[in-house]
């Protein structure tokens, strides 16, 4: 496949359940080799969306793309890693004997299978309770045989949905080093995650869902980026020349003893500084202010509706 | 293929997780042991003799030595005639083998009141009084009718005719090996075999735990013993227990297959969904294939080493109710796949096999009833529903004699289970042809005549097309909904 072909694309994409609209046209794409993270509320549409690229749900409108078919098809699952979000693995196998089932199930041979489920299971850190029945499994235990059933069978896609649930700290730290590790070998993961954070720290690009729609879309800087908002600081004593500030146009707030001040353009932020050289001030600190994705993210909720993302039931047409 | 085998792996352990299967394979166990520890020993010549021409009590139940078939046994009309066999003088010619294998010579004494005879079936009829004539000797009548060719006038009684015919008789009913009957007086013959053609036919005392427990009243010959143990208990009782095991193990698995979570893990697999759920099917068919194989299959090997015969026909019977068992499991993956709850797959397939067996059972005993008629005396309820129907001329002579017929069931009430039966599995029907696979190997050429009756009236073809369209519709249905379903 071609680098620059993407690996997932919706081209307004719908699905309605009943009365719901869980996607309400949503066009997305992800490339090859990329951590793409899809955040959104609760019930904003982004298990429906991984569900109809994956062929489990069917799409109520639009288009899905999954590695350059049309989604749904059995032919590219090979190709394809998932874990489900509540994923409920049968009781009644161990962790290997589960991994042997889907590696039949993915055509693998015995050889293959006897090599790579170990692997895999040590490397999501629970190749000593392999042969436990997995009714004897922690929350998290059953967490990191979802993650290693998405990608002992070497898929290029694979589709997380909220991955570190339930995982211990040190364990999350561990398996975002394992995803980037896996984009690095060119595989393409796809997740859904309410851990801002580690969204932040992991994910190449990110998209916001919002009610069925797409809210925000692009790189983590890009979405984290203000445009001229400084955090100001001077010498103990010294006091920011505030009027001077609002004459020339510039919001100014005081945050603790540090001020944040809002300048249009990039220029501007020269001539604050070349003004408190004129007035002899000692400039301590000065750095232009990121927001972090949370930030962003209540931010842009806050102003939608606190709580479940929930729609109002769509009207019913009259005579449909 | 190798998609399959993991499948059917995953199903087996799916199956064998609940303590259904296991309490199951106990109780196999343990019935094979009990069967295991049934001892069998031949009786004497003197007892076992009189024991193989029973007396026939009832005319309903009739007994092979008294069931005759005309043109010399060819036809397939059957015949009951009330004459009786008294046997005595009973001695043997030991040969130092088995006891069944002695030369025996006994006399045999045929006592001959008057009475009807009663035609048990021919064809699609299973089961039809003859009163048209009464006969002041049933044994003359008997040897008359047995000798007539298809079409042609009955034949003078001749002693050469009575020998022939109870020879016929004799080895149709008992197996013996017979060699001579010779007349020694009037109505009394003597009789001598070369021991009996197999042990099946010989009269075997059972003792039960190894000898401890004699059980006298169950003296009868060793086939039909092995039939009642294998026909009543496994194949009836047995069966039930198979089949119900079956029924709730593997509702299930459908239900937990499509759990929220866990059908996920399964669609995104490269398999079809409708290979899924083909696949999950004939999984849950195979968990009750092994469940009766184990369970049939341990009675079979107890049977055939206490006794030494092991006739296959219970082996068959494996696959009978396997696939009885294939027409429920399709129901119950049908409300398994619309429902996803277990305990509802359970309670609708328990309620389909009920009224499938209702209809069944109703159908055969209006058949049965309806076909009952005495000829020269329509049925009290035909005289009035159908006063227009043509009358066969009545026999003047015996109309006095002749009763009046069993009321009818209602036409309608008959019409009404003719449509219920021929639309719906008929696992009646199947229940027939599983007995039947057992009773050809044990009982004698008139004993299978006897259990054969019902079979004359069952189109194969049929029963089990209808059946097959059953298990076609309902998976069809199962498979549109899984295939088009979003989970
Ligand atoms: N099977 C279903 N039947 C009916 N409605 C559904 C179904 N699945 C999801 N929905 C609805 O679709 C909307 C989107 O659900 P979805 O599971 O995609 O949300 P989500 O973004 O994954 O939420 P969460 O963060 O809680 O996992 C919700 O309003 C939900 O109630
Ligand atoms: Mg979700």
């Amino acid at each position: 496949m071609p680098v620059d072909q993407s690996v997932i694309a919706t081209d307004g994409l719908c699905k309605t359940y009943g009365s719901v609209e869980a996607l309400k046209g949503v066009s997305l794409s992800v490339n090859r080799g990329e951590i793409f993270g899809l955040l959104g509320q609760n019930g904003a549409g982004k298990s429906t969306l991984i569900k109809i690229l994956l062929g489990i749900v069917r799409k109520s409108d639009g288009g899905a793309m999954l590695l350059g078919e049309t989604a749904g098809r059995s032919d590219i699952r090979k190709r394809v890693g998932y874990l489900p979000e509540d994923h409920q693995f049968p009781q009644y196998h161990t962790g290997a004997s589960l991994l042997h089932f889907y590696g039949q199930l993915y055509g693998m041979s015995r050889a293959e299978r006897n090599r790579k489920i170990p692997e895999v299971l040590e490397t999501v850190g629970i190749r000593k309770r392999m042969d436990y029945k997995l009714r004897t499994y922690s929350k998290g235990m059953k967490q990191r045989l979802g993650i290693a059933q998405a990608i002992f069978h070497n898929p290029d896609v694979i589709f997380l949905d909220e991955p570190t649930d339930g995982v211990d700290p040190v364990g999350r730290k561990e398996l975002r080093e394992l995803f980037e590790k896996l984009r690095d070998e060119g595989k393409t993961v796809f997740v859904n995650s309410h851990l801002l954070g580690e969204v932040e720290l992991m994910c190449d690009r990110v998209a916001i869902l919002q009610r069925g729609e797409l809210a925000q879309i692009g790189t983590v800087a890009e979405l984290t980026k203000q445009e001229g908002r400084y955090v100001i600081g001077l010498a103990d004593g010294e006091e920011l020349p505030l009027d001077e500030l609002e004459r020339r146009g510039l919001k100014t707030t005081k945050v603790g003893d540090r001020w944040e001040v809002l300048v249009p353009g990039e220029a501007d932020i020269d001539t604050i500084v070349r003004l408190l050289a004129e007035r002899g001030l000692k400039l301590r600190h000065l750095v232009a202010k990121k927001q972090s994705l949370e930030d962003v993210f209540v931010e842009m909720v806050d102003q939608a509706d606190p709580g479940v993302d929930n729609r109002k039931k769509k009207t019913r047409e009259v005579g449909a | 293929m190798n998609k399959f085998l993991a499948m059917l792996k995953d199903s087996y352990k799916e199956a064998v997780d609940g303590w259904i299967f296991t309490v199951m394979l106990v109780l196999s166990g343990v019935v094979s042991l009990f069967v295991l520890s049934i001892s069998y020993r031949p009786i004497s010549v003197e007892q076992a003799i009189p024991k193989m021409l029973p007396e026939m009590r009832n005319i309903g139940n009739p007994q092979p030595f008294q069931m005759v078939s005309p043109d010399r046994g060819a036809s397939p009309k059957l015949l009951v005639y009330q004459y009786s066999a008294k046997v005595d003088e009973v001695a043997a010619k030991p040969r130092g083998g088995d006891i069944w294998k002695d030369e025996v010579s006994f006399r045999l004494k045929i006592e001959s009141s008057g009475g009807g005879g009663i035609e048990v079936g021919a064809d699609k009829q299973p089961k039809k009084i003859d009163f048209n004539a009464f006969f002041r000797d049933s044994f003359t009548e008997a040897v008359r009718i047995w000798a007539v060719p298809a079409g042609a006038e009955k034949p003078a009684f001749t002693d050469e005719l009575a020998i022939e015919f109870l020879k016929h008789q004799l080895v149709g009913a008992t197996r013996l090996d017979v060699t001579d009957v010779r007349k020694i007086g009037e109505r009394e013959y003597r009789v001598t075999a070369n021991g009996a053609s197999s042990p099946l036919a010989w009269p075997h005392k059972p003792s039960l735990f190894f000898g401890t427990v004699p059980l006298s009243i169950f003296e009868m010959p060793l086939g039909d013993q092995i039939h009642l143990v294998e026909n009543t208990f496994v194949n009836g009782i047995g069966a039930w227990f198979v089949l119900m095991a079956g029924v709730i193990v593997t509702a299930g698995f459908v239900p937990n297959m499509l759990r929220k979570g866990a059908i996920d893990l399964l669609l995104t697999k490269p398999l079809a969904r409708s290979t899924i759920l083909l696949y999950k099917y004939i999984g849950g068919l195979i968990f009750v294939f092994v469940l009766a194989l184990a369970a049939y299959g341990g009675i079979w090997i107890a049977i055939g080493l206490r006794t030494g015969v092991w006739a296959p026909g219970l082996l068959y019977c494996v696959l009978g109710v396997t696939f009885y068992f294939a027409i429920l499991y399709a129901c119950s993956t049908l409300v398994g796949v619309l429902t996803r709850n277990a305990l509802v797959g359970i309670v609708v397939t328990v309620l389909f096999w009920f009224v499938v067996w209702i209809i069944g059972t109703v159908h055969n005993t209006l058949t049965v009833l309806d076909n009952l008629e005495v000829q020269g005396a329509p049925p009290r309820a035909a005289k009035k529903a159908d006063a227009k129907k043509t009358e066969k001329p009545k026999n003047e002579a015996d109309e006095d004699e002749v009763p009046d017929g069993p009321p009818k069931p209602p036409r309608t009430l008959v019409k009404v289970f003719e449509v219920l039966n021929a639309v719906t599995p008929r696992t009646k029907d199947l229940d027939t042809l599983t007995s039947n696979l057992i009773s050809r190997e044990l009982l004698s050429e008139g004993e299978q005549r006897r259990e054969g009756l019902k079979l004359r009236s069952i189109d194969w073809g049929e029963v089990l097309g209808v059946a097959g369209a059953y298990i076609a519709v309902f998976l069809g249905l199962a498979l549109l909904r899984f295939v088009t379903r979003s989970y």
